[in-house]
Parts: C-alpha cells; structure tokens; sequence
C-alpha cells in the first residue's frame, strides 16, 4: 500500500490510465474520468477570466470550458500543434477539457509500482501529483485532474 | 413517522392539495364578496374535505386535524346554520396559511407541525349554528340529515388529535359517508321528498350493478355508510366499529379508486331518473374530462425537449446559412420548410412550458385584502388578461416582485377612505392588475387610482438622501424623477411599516425584471394614479439578441437592453470629463469601447466611422462601440462550463449558425466590470448619463 493509494480511494478502483505528454514528460490520468479526446477546434477566448482558462469550445452543443494544462501547471506556453489535444474530463458531472501537447495511450499500472510524489517541483504543479511509476520508456507522473478542477480550487482562483 | 418524499402517493397528494390549495386561496376571497354563494361555499367545503381525505390517508394527523374542522365549519356555512362574517374569515384564511405551511414542510420531507391549538378553538368556536334555523330554502329535506352529521364531528374530531389511528379510521368511513350523502343532496332531488332509508334503496335499484362495484371497492366498508343515512346519530358507533389501527394502511389502493369511480353511480342516478339507461356509459365519460386530456409532466423532461428544440434551432440557423450558397432548388425548398416546421416545433414546445398568468395573479386578491384590513384602507382589485400565457419560469421569477409592486401601489399609492372622499374620489380604492401579450412580449400592468407621485418629492427626496446631485436633480424629466424610485436607499415613507419602506425592494424588483430581460416603466399623474408597466420576453430559453463583431469574434448583446443602431464618426468625439461622449440628436452619449476589455492590449481609438449599439442600462443610455454587425438572431442561452459561471459581463454561450460559439453580453454586468477596471474613463458616464438632458 502506497501513501498516494491510500490518499485516494478511486486509485484501486482502476488500473488503467491514459497517458498523455506535456512539455517532454509523461502524465496518466484515470481513464474513466476521460469522456473522450478531441483534436484541436476552434477554442472561443472569454474575456476577464484567469489566463490559464483558454476558452470554450462546442462539443456537440454542450459549452465546455478548456483550460492550458501548461499554464495550469505552471510550464512554460508552446504554440498548439497538430499533436495537440483536448482531453475533456468529468468533474463532478460536468465536462471540462484540457489542453495537452498530445495523448498517448491507454497503459495498466500497477498500484504496487506507483511511487509516493517526489517532493520535489514548484508548489503549483505537486499539489496535482498523486504519484509516480517506472515504465520502460521512462517515468510516468500520475496526476489527479479532479484535484486541480475541484470547487476549493476554482473558488480560491475566482477569489484572486 | 418518517415522510419518504418520494412517495409516489404522496407526491400525488402533494400537487393533488397545492393545485386545491391555490384555488382555495381565490375562492376564500371570492366568498368573501359573495358570502350566500352555495356553489362556492360547497366548492370550498369539497376542498377541505379532499385534502383531510388524502392526508388521512397518509395518516398525516395535524393536517387532518385542521380540514376537519375547517370542514365542519363550510358545513354549516353551506347548509345555511352561519353566515360567512368577517371573523371567520380571518380564521380561515389562517387555517390556509398553516395548511400551506405544512405543506411546505411536507415538501422537504418533514412531519409536519401540529396546528396551533388556538387556531383549532378558534375554528371550533365557529362550528355552533349562529342561525336559529336551517336555512330551509332549496331542499327542505335533506337538510335535517347532514345537521346532524355536522354537529356529530365535533366530539369525534378530538380522537384524531389524541388517538391517531383510529382517527384515521373514522375519517376515511366519515369521508365516504359524507361523499354519499353530497350525492344524495345533489342527484336525487326528486328522492329527497321520500325518508332517507328509501333514497338509499331507490338509489340501490336503480343502479345496482355500480353500486355492487362501489361498495367491493370500498371493501365492505360502504355497508356502514350505506346505513348511516337511516340513522344519522351513528358515526360514533361506526368509528368504533372500525378500531382496527393499521386497517388504512394495508389498502392503500381502495381509497382513490373508490373516489374516482363515484361520481360515475352518480352520474347514471342522475340521468335514469328521467329514465336514460342508455346514457349511463356518456356520462361517466363526461365526469371525467380532465384525466383524459392532460398528463403531468416533470418540468425537467420539458427542459430537456426545450434543449433539444434548442439544438435543432441552431442546425436550422446553420442551414439556413448554407442554403444562400447552393443552388439547388429542392435542397432549398426543403431547408424552407425544414425552417418553418422548426419554428412551429420551438412555438409548440414553449407553449407547453406556458402557464397562464392566473398562477401568480391569484394570489393577489388575499395579498390586497389582507393589506386593505391592515392599513384600514378600502380597495377593489381589478384584474384582466388572467389567460396570458407565460413560461413557467418567469410566471414563477415574476411573483415577488409583482407582491412588491402591488403592497406599493396598495401602500403607497390608495389613500385612506376618508381622504379619498375629500378629494373627490370614490371612497374605495382601485388597483388593476393586467396583462397582455404584445408580439414576442408580456405587458404586464399594475394601476391605483391613489394620490400618485409627485416628481418633485422625488427630486427633493433624492437629493437629501444624497442619491443625486441637486443640479442634476433639476434637470431630471418628470419620467426620470418618477424612476428614482428604483434606486436603492430611495424610499419616500416617513415611517418605516411591515408593509413598506425601507427603501429596499424598488430597486430589486428593477434588478429582478433586469435579470429576465423585462424592462419596467413607470408614470404617474399626482392626484390621479401611478401605473407600472413591466415588459418582459415570452421566454427566458431563446434569447433575441443582435449579433455584433468585437475583435473579430462573435457577441451577441440581448436585444431587449438594445436601443438603437448608430454610425457615426467617432473622430468628432468629445472628453467630457474624460469620458468619451457622443453628441446624438443634441444630446450626449457616454460611449465605451467594448473591445478594450475584449482584448485589453488593443488599441482602442478607431480614426473612421464606428459602429455604435445604444444600450439603455436602467435610465442610463450608452453607446458601446463595436467593430461590426452581424444582425439580429435568435439564439440559444447555454450556460457556461464550469469555472466561467459568473464571470462577470457574460450571461452565457451560443452556438452560432456555422456552429462556433458567441459569448452572450450581460451589458450591465458588462458596464459595472469595465467601470470598475478603469475607474478614470467610466465612473463619470453615471452621473454624465443620469438626467438625459432635454434638447
């Protein structure tokens, strides 16, 4: 049993994880929070609204907030490209997508070989992070989107 | 007893007794003008009793407690034994307050409170005859039955508050009994003349079959009730017959079923008596209308239809604009008519979310009598265009502000009796209540015929609360001096009462209106009467908006708080304190460019002709400067996602015909957020805008 498991329940419901990269590193999220993955579309700019909250797109005639995981976790901006993707996630019943540099795929991991966050990267990023794993091809951060989106977080950020 | 909300029966019960409740409400006013109308008094006295049926049912026992004698006293009010007096009716307008209460209570879930015990003396006080006679009138014969039957309650009505079951019990049999002996009172006049032991047999031959089906239904009970009638004293003896406590419980179904049935051996009583066997089918049919024709439908499942509407209105809007560029004449017929059954279907499908205006405007001849005997004052409500149809929501959004409308112009406006005579005026006061539909839009009027408003005051008054500036206050129109009334902190009463006068409210019900997209209007004459004149959108779901270019994007500002349309050049432009102005038709126009707060880092100051959409923000009129038009639109309100609901300046999202996304101005949201960011250029446009300057 690893801190970050017993920390969060939904871990050892699932042990699949869709991966996806941002500014050279892999991150996994729980595949069953993802509804689905879009590629880039027209992102609507809403005015007076913090910088990290890109716009809004149309999924089918739902309004649906993305926000730029890169300023979110406090990564340096990079032009959008063709690998670009919206990862759009549930939270608490309502979508919400995420800019990502590009998706990868869907991989088991194991509870076991997820590592407790090293303690390391700036204050804004590790609150996300839930864990770590060792793949084959490098090292995965396990990070937990509905953390970043949940109701303290977006209150503490209309506050500012 | 814990209350499952979700109980399907009581749920049933619950709109069942509020739809009663309201209609209560009216007729209870209604009697009061017309205190002799049997009709009424036998509708109200059917309407308690309906309620204390359901609730002993569901062994609700403080509800059944307060019917019942509420019920007993419409008793002997219908049978002539007492008059409807003012008293009275205090104490059963309360009774309907408590009722709604609990059944507030009921909503959420909880038991609700027994009655104030005072409540139920007072309401027992009234169950002694103050009549010496039954009213002899109609029906000579049947009148000394039910007497006896009402006088009877009293002392079993007690058990119910202590013994609850057995309450119960006697209730439901009471309840049959007295559901036979209505229909023997109403169908069998001719019977009447015969004792009512025979009334009961004639009854019995003549339709035994639907008697026989009753009588299963009610499950042997009926044999009991079928004897009351020969002996009247029995309903004692009849509870104790029944003592079994869980008795009503087990058999939830025999209770409403035996209700509806009934009135179908009625109706065949009523027309073989002139010997129609035959017609006994109709007239079953005929009892029943209502069931037939309406469903009940969650207002969630109707949303989602209107969602959907919604979406097909914007596929529509979509090919409607790819059909300019084909050329193919039957794609574009059928676009035509795809266009136009769309439009029926949005009609059709808003038109079920309608509900008549009736909903809030029945609540008003309480709410103006109550405050009519409170303050000593005499008023008549008048009210016409009940049957305008309106969405729910906004019949629902619209009801307190129309209480505060109406306590204002009851408060405010009506004068006391005797000044009124002195001026020469009709003692009673008069407040009219109307509405109308006008194109895509609701009028809504409220008038009095009081001592109206005096611009003046209202300048004075502005200007010592400080609101406004003297100077300007002087050059205020009288239409402007009258609006004063809906800034906050404004109130013309010396004395602050319960009804009025804290200065809070106008200015909400403005906001409130605002928030609907309505617009309130308001003149008034001094001496001869104000009159308010709120505007408001049919629908809140679909949305008239103008379509304008801010930074090469798509916004869409609602069409209501659009004036008017200008070019102009904006290059002769004046700083009038900093803040751009325009001169329109000899008047000064603050203007703001939106685009600046669209995209802060442009540049804001076009050299050429600009386009300017006037907007009128309460009183105040501004030009927002926009970089181009589109043209009007129906669009579709989506709210935001998640982390954008209030932002401020946005009221929400539209999907645009070629299926992008148009943010949705919330111009005064829009104007407080720009003010506030840039102090320097905006906060003068307020006090530059206030008084439109008479040319």
């Amino acid at each position: 049993m690893t801190e970050a498991e017993i920390k969060s329940p939904a871990y050892s419901s699932s042990s699949a994880y869709v991966t996806f990269s941002l500014a050279d590193e892999t991150y996994a999220i729980d595949v069953l929070l993802v509804q689905e993955v879009l590629k880039l579309t027209e992102i609507a700019p809403v005015p007076g609204v913090p910088n990290y909250i890109l716009g809004i797109i149309n999924l089918r005639g739902d309004v649906v907030t993305v926000i730029d995981a890169r300023r979110r976790m406090g990564l340096p901006d990079k032009t959008p490209d063709d690998s670009s993707r919206i990862v759009v996630i549930d939270v608490d019943n309502q979508n919400v997508g995420i800019l990502v540099d590009s998706v990868a795929e869907v991989v088991q991991i194991n509870a076991d070989d997820i590592g407790p966050a090293p303690a390391v990267g700036t204050d804004q990023s590790s609150r996300f992070i839930l864990g770590v794993t060792s793949r084959d091809d490098g090292l995965t951060i396990l990070i937990s989107l509905e953390k970043l989106l949940s109701d303290e977080e977006w209150e503490l950020l209309r506050s500012l | 007893m814990a209350i499952d909300p979700n109980d399907e029966i009581l749920q049933d019960f619950l709109v069942e007794a509020g739809e009663i409740l309201e209609a209560l409400n009216g007729q209870l006013i209604d009697l009061e003008q017309e205190p002799d109308n049997r009709d009424l008094l036998n509708s109200v006295f059917r309407s308690f009793h309906t309620i204390k049926g359901g609730a002993g049912f569901l062994s609700l026992e403080s509800l059944v407690a307060v019917c019942h004698r509420a019920e007993d006293v419409f008793n002997l009010l219908r049978n002539g034994e007492r008059r409807v007096d003012a008293m009275l009716m205090d104490t059963i307008l309360r009774v309907l307050d408590v009722l709604n209460v609990m059944f507030g209570e009921l909503h959420s879930g909880n038991e609700p409170e027994p009655a104030p015990p005072n409540l139920l003396t007072d309401l027992e006080k009234f169950l002694v005859p103050d009549v010496a006679e039954a009213a002899p009138e109609p029906e000579p014969e049947p009148a000394p039955p039910p007497p006896e039957a009402v006088q009877e309650p009293p002392p079993a009505s007690s058990p119910p508050a202590d013994g609850e079951l057995i309450g119960a019990g006697e209730n439901i049999s009471q309840k049959e009994y007295d559901k036979l002996l209505d229909q023997l009172d109403q169908d069998a006049p001719k019977a009447s003349a015969t004792p009512p032991p025979a009334q009961v047999e004639t009854e019995e031959a003549i339709s035994e079959d639907e008697f026989e089906a009753l009588l299963d239904q009610l499950q042997g009970r009926g044999k009991p009730a079928e004897t009351k009638p020969a002996q009247p004293a029995a309903p004692a003896p009849a509870a104790d017959a029944m003592p079994k406590p869980p008795e009503p419980k087990p058999e939830p179904k025999p209770e409403p079923a035996a209700a509806a049935p009934k009135p179908a051996p009625a109706a065949p009583a009523r027309q073989q008596a002139p010997a129609a066997a035959s017609k006994a089918a109709p007239a079953a049919k005929q009892q029943s209308p209502q069931v037939d024709t309406s469903v009940r439908v969650d207002t969630q499942r109707l949303d989602e239809i209107m969602n959907l509407v919604g979406e097909l209105v914007l596929v529509r809007n979509r090919l409607s604009m790819l059909r300019s560029q084909t050329t193919d004449d039957e794609v574009s017929k059928a676009i035509g008519s795809l266009a136009l059954v769309t439009a029926d279907l949005q009609t059709a499908v808003m038109k079920t979310r309608m509900q008549p205006v009736k909903k809030v405007f029945g609540r008003f001849p309480r709410v103006i009598r109550d405050l009519a005997r409170n303050l000593g004052k005499e008023i008549d409500l008048e009210t016409f265009g009940e049957d305008t149809d309106l969405d729910k929501n906004l019949v629902e959004a619209l009801a307190d502000p129309l209480v505060h409308l109406v306590r204002n112009a009851v408060d405010h406006g009506i004068e006391m009796p005797d000044e009124r005579v002195a001026n020469g005026k009709p003692r009673k006061g008069r407040v009219v209540l109307g509405a109308a539909q006008e194109g895509d839009h609701i009028a809504l009027v409220i008038e009095d015929d009081g001592k109206g408003m005096d611009p003046q005051v209202l300048r004075d008054k502005a200007v010592s609360k400080g609101l406004v500036e003297p100077l300007l206050a002087e050059r205020m129109s009288d239409r402007d001096a009258f609006n004063l009334i809906f800034m906050a902190g404004f109130s013309t009463k010396e004395q602050i009462s319960d009804v009025s006068g804290r200065g809070v409210g106008m200015d909400v019900v403005k906001t409130r209106i605002a928030q609907l997209n309505g617009t309130v209007e308001i003149d008034s004459e001094l001496g001869r009467g104000s009159r308010l004149q709120i505007k408001l959108p049919l629908t809140l779901a679909i949305l008239p908006a103008l379509m304008v270019i801010l930074d090469g994007r798509r916004f869409a500002i609602p069409l209501a708080s659009v004036s008017e349309i200008l070019d102009v050049d904006l290059t002769r432009s004046h700083s009038v304190d900093d803040q751009e102005t325009i001169m329109v038709r000899n008047h000064a126009l603050p203007v703001v460019y939106v685009g600046r707060w669209v995209c802060p880092q442009r540049e804001n100051k076009p050299s050429k002709e600009g386009h300017v959409v006037v907007v009128h923000v309460g009183q105040r009129k501004i030009g927002l400067v926009v970089d181009g038009l589109v043209g009007q639109e129906e669009v579709v309100i989506k709210p935001l996602g998640r982390g954008l609901q209030g932002v401020p300046g946005l009221a929400g999202a539209t999907i645009t015909g070629d299926g992008g996304i148009a943010l949705i101005l919330d111009i005064p949201e829009l104007l407080k957020e720009m003010e506030k960011n840039s102090p320097q250029t905006l906060r003068r446009s307020r006090s530059v805008s206030a008084p439109k300057v008479e040319a």
